[in-house]
């Protein structure tokens, strides 16, 4: 009897498995809770360098400007294969991360969670510092040969 | 005992197929890591200078080298597969024999961009291209000429015996990854960017070769535990039901297409990843225990190649399928994760080559210290490879990187690396002495068992 039941179950599993799949009721998805708006690519660059004048550290990571900006409202500028500007936040306090795709489609893959990036559409995510070390930002959609090195860079310091 | 299913002879156009396809399946593991040794070349100093081809020559022959070592040797073993137990008949004949043709006419036309130093490369997930027509004419060349030959089998579909079930399962996950691959060609607005294009094409019906590629190791679990031990892991029924779901999985990934979202959006890509997490591990996991069992029970004959293929296929793909619940983002784990689960399937198809296929063509290789050697080398190779990726990632090392850009600043990553390019060279090692034995062999114009 057991030599019967074993294969209906099995079936019977995958089954509802595949359902469960299709239905997309398998499991939560990645992706990152943003909010969206359209953006003239000029205005954005200009805030975008307002930023570095007003906050940039004088560094360069990578040919990449380093910026300790306040809380609040961060601009950041993505391209084939850079996330601009590498940022050093303060830990424990809240950034509004406005990732604007200069080109192609790419993604912002922080932590474990993921958003994609259309070009000449803004997203907004929320960004807790942690106590300390780094979070990581990097492409997770191919965009290129230099996609793997896609990898933005924040810094968490102390205040 | 007797094998369950039998391949003790088959008519000579039969095996004048099957010499085919195992030659085209041989042939471009033998090419593409010639292209590995000229991909080393490129990145040793001093020795890149004195090569006569540029740096795109690298992302180009990095493309070829992993589409003839992961999709053609896989797939025109497929082929050889279909061979063993397509249903006897002059159609039969007909197709596979077409398939054949157009298999390897596509493999030949996929080369010339590359050895032509045409088109841009696109490392894109699954099916890396290089951006030229003939490429991509070649692929498609290929996948009808598989797809012709796996046709013959639908009737298999209702059989009783496990191998030719199993076999005719795997045939129509393959024909699933096509409608995928198909489907997502027409929905992909046109003028879309040529990267994005190149990964959402081929990022559903990718998936679904996953699904065909575990097949393939399982369907060589299957008839060698029935050459070792006289019975395959499982009772026949449950056999079945294992490949039943994961032909059931494969008959679903098209319909993900329209429940899915948008082809090229975020949500659209999660679930195909989920596709693997969901469908793809209870099936070999089933199977994998009852062949662990049958290791466990023995005889344990260290010295048989089907024994070996069998404990180190199962072994390897098991760690392999293990990292796989441990992935990061984009760092090293996956490397370690699809190396050692790639790498348990291509155990399996040694296993298959050496033990069922040579020698039903009359050209075996004799069970001496040259086939433990190159199982081990191989099995153990893959398993100190993906360690070494594994322990590399989780320290946060990026994938698909070399020289700076891996950002090997701390003595754990550089020793992490140092074990995968270790491992590697083994692995390697064990590659060079299959593909040599089997294509001396399969290169004889005589069929020396037979003659």
């Amino acid at each position: 009897m057991l030599k019967g039941f074993a294969p209906v179950a099995l079936i019977l599993a995958s089954l509802i498995l595949a359902l469960g799949w299709l239905m997309g009721r398998t499991g939560g998805l990645d992706i990152l809770a943003a909010q969206s708006y359209r953006a003239d690519p000029s205005e954005f660059h200009g805030r975008h360098l307002a930023l570095l004048a007003s906050h940039g550290t004088g560094q360069v990571i990578d040919g990449i400007p380093v910026v300790r900006p306040a809380p609040g409202d961060v601009p950041m500028l993505v391209k084939r294969w850079e996330f601009s500007p590498a940022l050093e936040l303060e830990a424990g306090k809240t950034y509004r991360l406005h990732l604007l795709s200069e080109d192609v489609v790419h993604s912002a893959a922080i932590g474990e969670s993921e958003v994609l990036l259309q070009p000449g559409e803004v997203k907004v995510v929320t960004l807790v510092a942690p106590a300390a070390g780094r979070v990581r930002i990097q492409c997770g959609e191919y965009c290129g040969l230099g996609h793997t090195k896609m990898i933005g860079s924040i810094e968490i310091v102390s205040p | 005992m007797t094998p369950l299913w039998t391949t003790d002879t088959l008519p000579a156009p039969r095996r004048s197929e099957l010499r085919g396809w195992t030659l085209l399946a041989i042939g471009s593991l033998a090419v593409a890591g010639t292209l590995a040794l000229l991909l080393g070349l490129s990145r040793t100093p001093r020795v890149q200078d004195w090569l006569p081809w540029g740096p795109h020559f690298f992302y180009r022959a990095l493309v070829t080298h992993v589409v003839l070592s992961f999709e053609v040797w896989f797939l025109a073993a497929l082929g050889a597969l279909s061979v063993l137990v397509a249903p006897p008949g002059v159609w039969g004949d007909r197709l596979g024999r077409a398939g054949l043709i157009l298999g390897t006419a596509g493999v030949v036309l996929l080369l010339i961009p590359a050895l032509a130093d045409q088109g841009e490369p696109s490392l894109n997930n699954y099916v890396p291209v290089v951006g030229h027509p003939l490429f991509y004419i070649g692929l498609g060349v290929h996948a009808v000429g598989v797809a012709l030959a796996s046709l013959r089998l639908a009737p298999l579909l209702r059989s009783r015996v496990v191998v030719p079930f199993a076999i005719a399962c795997a045939a129509l996950a393959y024909w699933a990854a096509l409608a995928c691959f198909g489907i997502a060609w027409i929905l992909i607005p046109a003028g879309t960017e040529a990267a994005l294009f190149n990964e959402r094409v081929f990022w559903g019906g990718g998936h679904v070769l996953q699904l065909v590629n575990t097949m393939i190791l399982m369907i060589a679990w299957q008839a060698l535990s029935e050459r070792q031990f006289g019975a395959g892991p499982l009772p026949g029924s449950l056999s079945r039901a294992v490949f039943g779901a994961l032909g059931l999985f494969a008959l679903a990934a098209p319909l993900a297409y329209a429940t899915g979202g948008d082809v090229l959006g975020l949500e659209h890509r999660q679930v195909f990843t989920r596709l693997l997490w969901v469908g793809l591990p209870l099936p070999p996991l089933v199977m994998g225990a009852g062949l662990a069992w049958r290791l466990v029970v023995g005889p344990r004959d260290w010295r048989s190649p089907a024994f070996l293929a069998l404990a180190l296929s199962l072994f390897v793909f098991a760690i392999g399928g293990i990292a796989g619940f441990f992935l990061g983002v984009a760092d090293t784990r996956t490397p370690s994760h699809y190396h050692a689960v790639i790498g348990g399937v291509q155990l399996g198809l040694m296993g298959m080559v050496l033990v069922v296929i040579l020698p039903l063509l009359g050209r075996s290789v004799r069970a001496g210290k040259g086939v433990m050697l190159q199982f081990h080398l191989y099995g153990w190779g893959q398993l100190v490879h993906a360690l070494g990726f594994f322990l590399a990632g989780a320290a946060g090392v990026p994938r698909k990187t070399t020289g700076l850009d891996q950002g090997l600043d701390t003595v754990w990553k550089k020793v992490s690396m140092g074990v995968v390019g270790m491992g590697t060279g083994l692995a390697v090692l064990g590659g060079v002495i299959f593909v040599w034995m089997a294509l001396v062999r399969l290169c004889r114009r005589q069929e020396a068992d037979h003659a």
